[in-house]
């Protein structure tokens, strides 16, 4: 009996000496910990879209002219909102993507922004600049005629591409947030007699 | 039986005689005894407070338009004060870090596969956001983190400090400051990151220093 109890307490002695052999000293050390938080940062958002001005649904192809002839025009319009956080500066710039250079270069074409023209000069050769704050939107009205009488333009196609192109820049240089929309635009000239 | 029985009396006796003998031995002959009159047990104590510069509260980091013209870096500074009657040891890390997608516009889907929203660990904001710390104890003029905020920071944050700073003690009644500085790079991001957000805290440790 009293052999059991010595043996029990050996055993016990045992396993806390080696505890404690291991734990080497007990440490009761205090502990305060301050919290600084939710720290935030986040991105802000760039993005427009060009809409149909009459029922703002989405807009992707603008002039679609058959037989064009000279004197003759065309009116289309776009309203393009400003769907992001940011304010940004948009271009607006013509690219041929087939046809004819002739006939390219021969359409004249117009801005108007507010009913005020805002360019007027050949197709091709257009930039226009504007600024579109947040929760904005803006219209622009396009004419797309023929002046040039040459016979040689006769039965011609143009197809191009508007494109309105915002990347936002900051005084310390360009960020990298960019949106890019684009109109699609086909024209063919029609036939016409020269002199009479 | 009896025979170990006997044993184990035996290693008693020697035991209590040897206990009695040494016990004996190493008895001084002059002796003197002085009694305190009051003795008081006071435990110490451990407390911190975090303010901002200038006795101010502690403010938290708080950008919510990174990308918007002349808001591209930033900084906080926090002064640590131990305000308890034992040295602490400070050491700081972050915890909580999560990179938000925070769903998709138009331009950022044309080039982020990954659109949830919040999409808890899917932004990519962290991994251009540059942080430093520093410690403004006239010891260590350069940064002891530098670190993004993506995922991994919070590991980066843990070994840097423990690399950099060495033993940061802070006397019963002092005070030290840390400032945490952030910046973003424009050439190091694109429209991947729009929305995208990054949310962590900062922690403080004080941890009483064994004497």
């Amino acid at each position: 009996m009293w052999y059991q109890k010595i043996k029990t307490a050996a055993r016990l002695t045992l396993i806390v000496s080696v505890v404690l052999l291991f734990a080497q000293a007990t440490d009761a050390d205090l502990l305060d910990r301050e919290q600084i938080g939710p720290n935030i940062v986040r991105a802000s958002t760039l993005d427009f879209v060009n809409l149909d001005t009459a029922n703002e649904t989405g807009k992707s192809l603008l002039f679609s002219i058959q037989g064009l002839v000279p004197t003759g025009f065309q009116v289309e319009s776009v309203r393009i909102r400003n769907e992001g956080e940011l304010d940004f500066q948009y271009s607006v710039s013509v690219f041929k993507t087939a046809g004819d250079d002739a006939l390219c270069s021969a359409l004249k074409f117009h801005v108007l922004s507010n009913w005020t023209t805002k360019y007027d000069s050949g197709l091709l050769s257009l930039s226009y600049v504007a600024n579109l704050d947040k929760d904005e939107s803006q219209d622009l009205v396009f004419s797309l005629g023929l002046e040039d009488t040459s016979e040689s333009l006769i039965g011609l196609n143009c197809a191009f591409n508007l494109v309105v192109n915002s990347v936002q820049e900051t005084a310390n240089g360009t960020m990298r947030f960019y949106d890019q929309e684009v109109l699609q635009s086909q024209v063919t000239a029609g036939v016409w007699t020269v002199g009479g | 039986m009896h025979k170990e029985k006997k044993v184990i009396q035996s290693i008693f006796i020697i035991a209590f005689t040897l206990a009695i003998v040494g016990f004996t031995l190493t008895q001084s002959l002059f002796r003197d005894s002085e009694t305190s009159d009051t003795s008081t047990f006071v435990v110490g104590t451990l407390d911190m407070e975090v303010l901002g510069p200038g006795g101010k509260a502690a403010e938290t980091i708080e950008v919510l338009n990174v990308g918007s013209s002349g808001v591209v870096s930033g900084g906080k500074t926090w002064v640590i004060k131990n305000v308890g009657t034992l040295p602490g040891e400070l050491t700081m890390g972050i915890e909580s870090l999560s990179n938000n997608e925070n769903g998709c516009n138009e331009p950022e889907s044309l080039v982020d596969s990954s659109c949830e929203n919040p999409g808890t660990g899917q932004g990519e904001f962290g991994a251009v956001v540059a942080t430093q710390v520093f410690i403004q104890d006239g010891n260590h003029p350069d940064p002891i983190i530098s670190s993004d905020l993506s995922s991994a920071a919070v590991d980066q944050y843990a070994l840097q400090w423990h690399a950099n700073a060495g033993t940061i003690n802070i006397p019963a009644g002092g005070s030290l400051e840390v400032s945490l500085q952030w910046s973003t790079e424009a050439q190091n991001f694109e429209n991947e990151i729009q929305s995208d957000s990054v949310i962590f805290d900062v922690i403080f440790d004080l941890q009483q220093v064994l004497i």
